[in-house]
């Protein structure tokens, strides 16, 4: 009886538990801890947040079936910004989900990265975990992440379209190498839905 | 052989004579051409200091408001081509709200819109301007396609100047125009309010943008509210329920930079849409107006106070401040104390 008893306590408050933190997606807020992730490259190879403690960290959702994100692809916006700053790890994130017309296999990912010159790791986020985590709203939406593991950036890679553009992640990684805020430290992501 | 040859060169004569005689510069046309693509055509309309930006939407797609929501953004107007031009604003009108999936919205027009832009022109000068704009804009259905369009219009300098078409399309956007609250006769009173609440001692504030529309003589048809871009929150998406006290929206704040004290206030832009006069627009009135649909909308602005110096566990603005999830939060806790206290007891 005793035993039983204790079960159905157990099962109980495990379901109170369970109803009472089902939490609401939130955005991210700057200053707020970047959610831990692990996730599979192009080549299958497992990378995790945690594998660049102490190194500043760019995240980019991205979409090759986007024509925002391939436009910034084909501008070569990203990889120049990323090549003008060896001190920080660039990641590309795809959270299309596997149903969706805009997914595509890893391998013609790797052929869309070497036709346009992208040289960092892309992950795949097929169920959209990683992307709620974070609340990536767009392709792009980029998050710079401090050394100490914090969001720095959240928000759009530059200003968007028209004659001047101002590229917002190039002023947060250089503010950041020079010990200081990025200002602005949040802006709008422009760009596609990501195809949750 | 000879005829077929000649036959298109005819038509290519007369088609360039036409095209002659309806270019710029020829007549005051007050509708510049279309320019097209698989999922939009897009034109300037207008006379005088009043144009018009005017899409046509293919079936499942749509451009946005000045807040495009989750993804997406406004079109851009750039007439710095055209210096008689001075000083364009583009309006909006009251913007629909666009499901995305992942649980994503998007604010903006589907089939057709005409977004007013008011301008400046220069004194002096040809009574026709003629007019090039660069257009930068993106059209989404799930999917989305950035664009670069150059439009045209010969722009006549007199508003008087503008055909029947542009004028009936100028006027029909300027009354889809969300009107401003402090203008409006019969508008109800709105009142924005933020409630703070933290859970526990050191735990996170939650805050929630209360709304309140309340008494005026506009009938609330399908009323649904809608807020610009604000540069400290993230806005959730508003729930509303109706009550003997009037419409009251609740909408869950989420900060956007942690690192950065909170002011003391804040201002808020909002905007109602669905209203619905009950008398027919007046002669002269202007504010009385309804929008293509027949619907009215509001937008107004207010600065509400932050409430930033609650003091930590404060219950009072629990139960006051975040009913739904604080109450949640209490009863569950309440639960699972009860239930470890009554099985605990028998041994």
């Amino acid at each position: 009886m005793k035993s039983s008893a204790s079960l159905y306590r157990t099962l109980l408050l495990s379901l109170v538990v369970l109803g009472c933190s089902g939490s609401a997606h939130a955005d991210l807020a700057v200053g707020a801890v970047a959610p831990a992730f692990e996730l599979k490259d192009l080549d299958g190879k497992t990378v995790s947040l945690a594998d660049f403690r102490g190194k500043t960290v760019v995240l980019e959702w991205i979409n090759p079936n986007c024509p925002v994100s391939r436009g910034y692809a084909e501008k070569k916006v990203m990889v120049t910004t990323a090549a003008a700053h060896p001190e920080a790890v660039w990641l590309g994130i795809n959270s299309t989900r596997a149903s969706h017309e805009d997914f595509i296999a890893p391998a013609a990912h790797k052929a869309y990265d070497e036709k346009n010159g992208i040289g960092y790791a892309v992950l795949y986020d097929s169920s959209g975990t990683v992307g709620h985590a974070y609340g990536a709203k767009t392709t792009p939406h980029m998050f710079v992440i401090d050394k100490a593991g914090k969001v720095a950036y959240n928000g759009a890679i530059d200003s968007g379209p028209g004659a001047t553009s101002t590229n917002y992640v190039d002023a947060a990684l250089t503010a950041l190498a020079a010990g200081k805020s990025p200002d602005p430290a949040t802006t709008r992501p422009m760009g596609c839905s990501v195809k949750y | 052989m000879m005829e077929k040859s000649v036959l298109p060169k005819l038509a290519l004569t007369a088609a360039i004579l036409l095209g002659t005689l309806a270019s710029p510069g020829a007549s005051p046309a007050a509708v510049g051409p279309w320019v097209k693509n698989e999922q939009a055509r897009v034109r300037l309309v207008g006379a005088g200091n009043e144009l018009g930006l005017e899409f046509e939407l293919a079936a499942g797609w749509h451009v946005y408001w000045k807040n495009p929501g989750d993804a997406g953004y406004a079109p851009r107007l750039d007439f710095s081509a055209t210096p008689a031009l001075r000083n364009a604003t583009l309006l909006f009108p009251a913007p629909h709200r666009i499901d995305l999936p992942g649980g994503l919205v998007s604010y903006g027009y589907e089939t057709h819109v005409l977004y007013p832009v008011a301008v400046e022109l220069a004194a002096g000068g040809d009574p026709v301007i003629p007019v090039t704009a660069r257009l930068d804009y993106l059209v989404c259905s799930d999917q989305c396609i950035p664009y670069t369009a150059t439009l045209e219009l010969s722009l006549p300098r007199s508003p008087r100047a503008a055909d029947g078409e542009s004028a009936r399309l100028l006027a029909a956007a300027r009354s889809a125009l969300p009107v401003e609250l402090a203008k409006l006769e019969g508008a109800p009173v709105v009142t924005l309010s933020v409630r703070s609440a933290r859970a526990s001692a050191g735990g996170r504030t939650e805050r929630t943008l209360e709304v309140l529309v309340a008494g005026g003589s506009l009938h609330a048809a399908a009323v649904e509210i809608f807020f610009e871009s604000h540069p400290l929150f993230t806005l959730d998406r508003p729930v509303m329920t109706a009550g003997r006290e009037g419409l009251r929206f609740r909408v869950p704040l989420h900060v956007l930079n942690e690192t950065r004290p909170l002011p003391a206030a804040t201002t808020f832009a909002w905007t109602l849409t669905g209203f619905e006069t009950p008398v027919p627009a007046g002669a002269d009135g202007a504010a009385a107006t309804a929008g293509t649909d027949g619907t009215l909308a509001i937008t107004g602005t207010a600065e509400v106070d932050l409430g930033a110096s609650l003091p930590a566990g404060d219950t009072t603005s629990v139960f006051r401040g975040v009913p739904r999830i604080g109450l949640f939060v209490v009863a569950c806790v309440g639960v699972a104390l009860f239930l470890l206290h009554r099985f605990r007891r028998p041994s």
